[in-house]
């Protein structure tokens, strides 16, 4: 049997509805969530048909989450921005040019992200709070920069290493310069695994709790460290929990989709290059 | 094409190393380069002459690729120069030099079209006026090398040997000042390299460009080049015709690299007996042709290899005189020829290549015929043809 009538066979089909069902239960669970009135939030028999209700979103924008929503996208996006703009250009280098200690150099990199980050986030408190950085949306970005930055050079460094130099060397004699090289050869062809990285980037900056809980709080508040907010005194506020939940999926789903094409073919690049 | 026949054929092209230097050619003087302890090239002179295909050919590790990565400027040079008629260009960027490479790998650029890959060059900075309409160009190279039909597709769409032609493309639209190709057709299957071969080189000889053709295979080296430049070690051990080159390798190294199969190389020495030179290995003895005599003479009791042409030897039956007496190891029928292995004492063998059809039955005795103009004598030690003082 081939890959092809594997795919088309009806018991496949059956078991990938099955499996994707049991990935998509807690996503489903929470949009029903979403909208169901409190009084049957939990009710035995669980109650399918309910006449939905708007009452979670509006406390959820009572609360100010928007501003949480806006923070974390702002910070995300602006950190893996720079992420890329200073990234590419190192994990270029690092692929491409020969200098004294680069492999010690980039093991150093590779060593920022070897250790528990509730190790880093003591001295990074130390330090932001010396230089006025605590709670601050500069003090995040940079260290979300941090961890990111070390991440994305590595794994480009991988997708530069496989772009063949020779295509390089034929433009450098075609008498383009080095950035004119890097601007219409290699970044070209880079496209798809800055993406892929990028995107990752994205993701680990709009999970991350520990340091926005410790570094920001009060004024720079992630919607991840916001959401403690509805566990009050009164109970858990599972509806709003809901709507936030899904809120915060919006924008990565949003990413993922847009670039899809990219990030398909910058994950499988090692794969299919011929 | 007058310029190439006459290069091809005149023994002055030869002779006169600094040639191209005068004419706008390319010349090298003296070009050393080392990785480390490995010698890549050692004190390489050449020159090519407008409109000459120079073909460089060495086993691999020879120091081909360096050598066209140094006249690139991919690479510098330890020491040793460089020019382009009279001007200098060993310390110019790469993309100031105007030397067009067509890379082994055709290095065509994967997220443009055929157009745009042929455009880029012309595009350049440093390349012609820029406000110009390169189109017309461009497809007026991509015609004349029957790919214009191909112009909006995308480098990977196409066979190996369109994407040959493409990089051949834009490798000629540049109009350089010289032409290297690195192992062009290596990549390719036997049959379209048998006719991209004599393609390219009729594109090549249209033109006043010098051009360079490295490859590892002797046979191809010969049938594209005007001169040949054979290079082991990182030395170039002969430049010549490729007739001078197929009959009279100038290194045992040369005589291993060319031929199909290579010449038959059996160490021994010369001795005098009643007057006659005779070429002596245990079980063999062969005197040596007229022609041999002058130089054998000075390596008389020294060692020296004899080098026999596969196809400049042949099988005859036992017995004939002037003859050396041994029988048939194996036999490789090709159809068009026959490879035919013959063992002297059991321990020499030697390769014939015969066009005889005859049945050569393996085990049976047999003699090997040596003309004179299939033999060849170099010094053991140097592993240099010999020579007169």
């Amino acid at each position: 049997m081939n890959a092809t009538t594997g795919r088309s066979n009806p018991l496949w089909t059956v078991l990938a509805v099955l499996y994707a069902f049991a990935i998509l239960f807690p996503v489903i669970w929470m949009a029903s969530m979403m909208f169901k009135p409190a009084d049957v939030m939990f009710a035995r028999p669980t109650v399918f048909l309910f006449t939905p209700t708007l009452e979670h979103f509006d406390y959820v924008i009572e609360l100010g989450f928007v501003w949480n929503l806006l923070t974390s996208f702002l910070l995300c996006t602006i950190s893996t921005a720079l992420v890329v703009l200073i990234g590419t250009p190192a994990a270029y280098a690092f692929a491409r040019f020969e200098m004294r200690g680069k492999d010690d150099l980039f093991l150093f990199i590779l060593a920022s992200r070897m250790g528990p980050p509730v190790c880093l986030v003591i001295p990074f408190y130390l330090i932001f709070a010396k230089i006025g950085l605590i709670d601050t949306f500069a003090g995040l970005t940079l260290a979300y920069m941090t961890f990111n930055l070390s991440f994305y050079v590595w794994v480009l460094r991988s997708f530069c290493r496989d772009l063949p130099v020779e295509l390089e060397e034929a433009a450098a004699l075609e008498g383009w310069s080095r950035p004119q090289i890097f601007r219409r050869v290699v970044f070209p062809l880079l496209r798809n695994g800055i993406v892929a990285t990028a995107v990752l980037c994205f993701i680990f900056a709009w999970n991350e709790f520990l340091f926005a809980f410790m570094l920001g709080g009060k004024t720079v508040q992630t919607l991840p460290v916001a959401i403690p907010k509805l566990i009050t005194s009164q109970g858990v506020r599972w509806g709003e929990m809901a709507v936030v939940g899904i809120v915060a999926l919006v924008p990565v789903l949003a990413v993922v989709i847009a670039l899809q094409r990219h990030i398909v073919r910058g994950l499988t690049l090692g794969a299919v290059k011929g | 094409m007058t310029m190439l026949a006459r290069s091809r054929h005149t023994p002055e092209a030869v002779t006169r190393p600094a040639a191209g230097c005068e004419a706008g050619g390319l010349s090298l003087a003296g070009i050393t380069k080392s990785f480390g302890a490995i010698k890549a090239l050692d004190d390489v002179t050449l020159a090519v002459e407008p409109g000459e295909i120079l073909a460089v050919t060495g086993p691999s590790g020879a120091g081909k690729s360096t050598l066209c990565r140094i006249i690139a400027g991919l690479e510098r040079q330890d020491q040793g120069v460089g020019r382009f008629g009279a001007e200098e260009f060993t310390h110019l960027a790469p993309g100031r030099r105007r030397v067009a490479l067509m890379f082994e790998s055709y290095a065509l650029y994967p997220h443009m079209s055929v157009r745009e890959n042929v455009l880029s060059p012309l595009r350049a900075p440093g390349g012609p006026d820029r406000q110009l309409d390169h189109d017309g160009t461009v497809m007026e190279m991509l015609k004349l090398l029957e790919i214009d039909q191909l112009a909006d597709r995308s480098p990977s769409a196409l066979s190996g040997g369109q994407k040959q032609r493409v990089a051949l493309a834009r490798a000629l639209v540049q109009d350089p000042r010289i032409l290297l190709l690195d192992e062009p057709i290596s990549h390719l299957d036997a049959k379209l390299r048998h006719k991209l071969r004599g393609e390219i080189r009729r594109r090549l000889m249209r033109r006043s460009t010098p051009s360079i053709w490295f490859t590892p295979d002797g046979l191809e080296a010969l049938s594209v080049g005007d001169r040949v430049a054979v290079i082991d070690e990182g030395r170039i051990e002969q430049i010549g015709t490729p007739e001078d080159i197929w009959l009279r390798p100038a290194t045992v190294g040369v005589a291993r690299l060319i031929g199909d199969p290579p010449m038959n190389l059996i160490k021994g020495h010369v001795e005098v007996k009643d007057g006659r030179f005779l070429f002596i290995r245990r079980g063999m003895t062969l005197p040596l042709p007229p022609h041999l005599v002058p130089v054998a003479r000075h390596k008389v009791e020294g060692r020296v290899t004899l080098g026999l042409r596969a196809d400049g030897v042949s099988v005859v039956a036992p017995g004939t005189e002037g003859t050396i007496p041994g029988e048939i190891y194996s036999h490789e029928p090709f159809g068009k020829h026959d490879i035919v292995t013959f063992s002297i004492a059991g321990e020499v063998r030697v390769k014939i290549k015969t066009r005889d059809q005859s049945s050569f039955r393996i085990g049976d005795a047999a003699a090997l015929l040596c003309p004179a103009e299939g033999m060849a004598l170099f010094d053991t030690e140097t592993g240099k043809a010999l020579a007169l003082p």
